[in-house]
């Protein structure tokens, strides 16, 4: 309240002597009358005992360590830290810096925002920075807010700290290129909601120096049109994680592009002119090289037919993780013949490694070297597949819930295609929580832990004690704790989405 | 540290020269007096002088260190990301941190001072949690903090952090 009387006084400056001598009595009565108030009730509080009541002096350290709590009640830290700034000069310099990294954007805050980070001229404000305090700029929550120009000058101005970006879905476009392009310390880059795409060569061309970026998500827009020249694409030399989604087109898919052998995790979605067979040429032509890929994701395409994806597993031993539609595999998926056809196929077609030789200067030593080796050679043929971890979602499509049954998991495991798997994670719209199915999902579960206890106890040079009895735990939820290490990474999840 | 060990008696001084007399493995959750018994070699005997810390505020100390004497030790690379990412504090913590905010805040620096990382960590999340949702000028009031802005000053800062006021 005495703060509001000084904001008024403080605005009341122009007005006539008079009547800021009688606010200025106001607020200092108001003052006082505050101060009797809040050492009576300190005194309440503290009962019989003195203290001292002068404020107390915290050490930096200790404010910053209580700031970075505040930061923690996300999304809803923000408004807190916005007041914190307000308290002293020290609470300022403590929680200035956290509320800048990762502002919330939506609708309504955004004009105020690029006011604070581009200051016009004409107010007199100092440069703005606050703006090299961003470390994460989401801009998802945008839709028609802001301009092209406005975007490329906020990427402008928080270029020196941003490590995330996500991009509007109508104000970006190749005037932002050039920004980009200066935001070295980019780590994620989403452009998935960007409806109109600057023209890829330019877009690649701008995010090949990003040297540090490991996640790109492509435009849904991405035009991997037959005007250009897809496997000269240059890839940013880190990128780990990549996604494709929307109007990739058939020419991207048939496998003429060339992915990076940084890859370790790929994921395609939403794709409504995608067909099986494409797809699967891509698999085979463009991802299958990829050696150190260890997770595959798909989902939401819905050309592709109910058993366009069978093949999955057995074109990608290296896999560690997959997560597939249900709509587009049937339990053939999981077929011994398959595998048996795994061990024919050469590993890695060399024809299919000839234009890697360019990016392999970039790459850490030690594949470098792996790659020479084999380079003229195929790897010997993968016996045992890789996976991990299987995750079913269902892409909307009626009438998909038998088509995977915990059974068919329970056979593929007894028949020895999938020895490493350990964990199956299940959308609950597949309703194998339901009553006809719980039962095989807790056989399933005991199975796979069963599996993951061997090993536990193989890895550590131990025998398993006598007399160790399953309590049937089986199907649990999601982060419920147990003591038994080996029941923790091993089981059947249900999850929702 | 073996039984005997376990049960000796160290003699600790406040700031305002009170012996108190605790248990050596109470006194030892503060890294603080733990060295220093390693290093005075004979426990027990010397007295430990805690400089910056009031008898009152020991007692209080003394009190959250008994009830957490059997915590098992923090490991020396505790990540910090992980017990930073919750601000949860056990129930018996929340009721010993119900005092008024000058013992808090004395609690809190004879924790820094002390060198015991664990009631440091709920003293700060206490704080963290009373300023949650509250006004700055509710903070103020709150925590016994000085504004020390120009009107100016203030309000250019409210300016610029507008963006940030609706949630």
């Amino acid at each position: 309240m005495a703060l509001d009387q000084q904001r008024n006084w403080d605005i009341s400056m122009a007005q006539n002597l008079h009547k800021i001598m009688r606010l200025d009595d106001t607020a200092a009565t108001t003052q006082q009358k505050d101060g009797i108030l809040n050492s009576e009730k300190r005194n309440a509080e503290a009962g019989s005992r003195t203290w001292n009541t002068e404020p107390i002096y915290l050490p930096d350290e200790i404010i910053l360590q209580i700031v970075e709590y505040i930061a923690n009640f996300r999304p809803y830290s923000q408004r807190t830290l916005a007041s914190c700034c307000l308290l002293s000069h020290q609470w300022y310099s403590a929680a200035v810096p956290l509320l800048y990294e990762r502002p919330v954007l939506y609708g309504n805050n955004f004009e105020p925002f690029l006011r604070a980070m581009c200051p016009s001229i004409n107010l007199h404000i100092r440069k703005s920075v606050r703006a090299e305090l961003v470390k994460s700029l989401n801009m998802a929550n945008l839709v028609h807010q802001g301009s092209r120009s406005l975007t490329a000058r906020l990427l402008g101005r928080t270029k020196g700290g941003l490590e995330e970006f996500v991009a509007p879905q109508a104000s970006f476009a190749i005037n932002c290129l050039p920004a980009l392009s200066k935001c070295v310390r980019l780590r994620v880059l989403d452009l998935s909601l960007v409806s109109e795409s600057p023209p890829l060569p330019e877009l690649f061309k701008t995010v090949s120096h990003l040297n540090e970026l490991r996640s790109f998500r492509l435009p849904r827009s991405a035009g991997f049109g037959a005007h250009h020249a897809t496997t000269d694409l240059p890839w940013p030399p880190n990128l780990e994680d990549l996604t494709l989604s929307g109007g990739i087109d058939g020419h991207f898919l048939v496998g003429v592009v060339a992915f990076p052998q940084t890859l370790r995790s790929i994921t395609i979605e939403h794709c409504p002119q995608v067909k099986g067979f494409a797809l699967v040429h891509l698999l085979r032509t463009a991802i299958r090289p990829l050696r150190r890929l260890e997770s595959l994701k798909i989902r939401h395409m819905p050309r592709l037919s109910t058993r366009a994806l069978d093949n999955v597993l057995f074109l990608l031993p290296q896999l560690k993780k997959l997560s597939v539609s249900v709509d587009y595999i049937t339990p053939a998926v999981f077929d011994e013949d398959h595998f048996s056809m795994l061990a024919k196929e050469p590993y890695i077609v060399p024809s299919q490694t000839a234009h890697w030789s360019e990016a392999h200067q970039s790459f850490p030593l030690d594949l470098a070297t792996d790659d020479h080796d084999h380079e003229q050679t195929s790897l010997p043929p993968q016996q045992q597949h890789s996976l991990r971890t299987l995750e079913l979602t269902s892409s909307g499509n009626p009438g998909v819930e038998d088509k995977i049954t915990p059974i068919d998991v329970m056979i593929a495991i007894e028949e020895g295609t999938l020895p490493n798997l350990r964990q199956v994670r299940v959308t609950k719209s597949l309703h194998w929580h339901n009553s006809a199915t719980a039962q095989d999902a807790e056989a399933l579960a005991d199975v796979l832990q069963e599996r993951n206890k061997r090993e536990w106890f193989e890895v550590r040079g131990l025998t398993i004690p006598e007399g160790e009895s399953e309590d049937g735990s089986g199907v649990r939820a999601i982060m419920e704790g147990e003591e038994r290490p080996w029941e923790r990474s091993a089981g059947v999840w249900m999850f929702d989405g | 540290m073996s039984a005997e060990a376990a049960d000796q008696q160290v003699k600790l001084v406040s700031s305002d020269n009170v012996e108190i007399l605790t248990e050596r493995k109470v006194a030892e959750r503060s890294m603080l007096i733990k060295n220093m018994i390693e290093d005075l070699g004979a426990p027990g005997e010397e007295p430990i002088p805690i400089m910056n810390v009031s008898e009152a505020v020991l007692r209080k100390v003394l009190e959250w260190c008994t009830h957490h004497k059997n915590d098992p030790a923090p490991t020396q690379d505790d990540d910090a990301d992980s017990r930073k990412k919750t601000t949860d504090i056990d129930d018996w913590d929340q009721k010993f941190m119900q005092v008024d905010q000058e013992m808090l805040f004395e609690i809190i620096l004879a924790a820094n001072y002390m060198d015991i990382k664990a009631l440091l960590d709920v003293g700060c999340k206490t704080v963290a949690n009373m300023i949650k949702g509250k006004s700055p000028e509710e903070i103020r009031k709150t925590f016994n903090i000085q504004n020390d802005f120009t009107p100016e000053e203030e309000e250019q800062i409210r300016r610029e952090n507008e963006w940030a006021e609706d949630r």
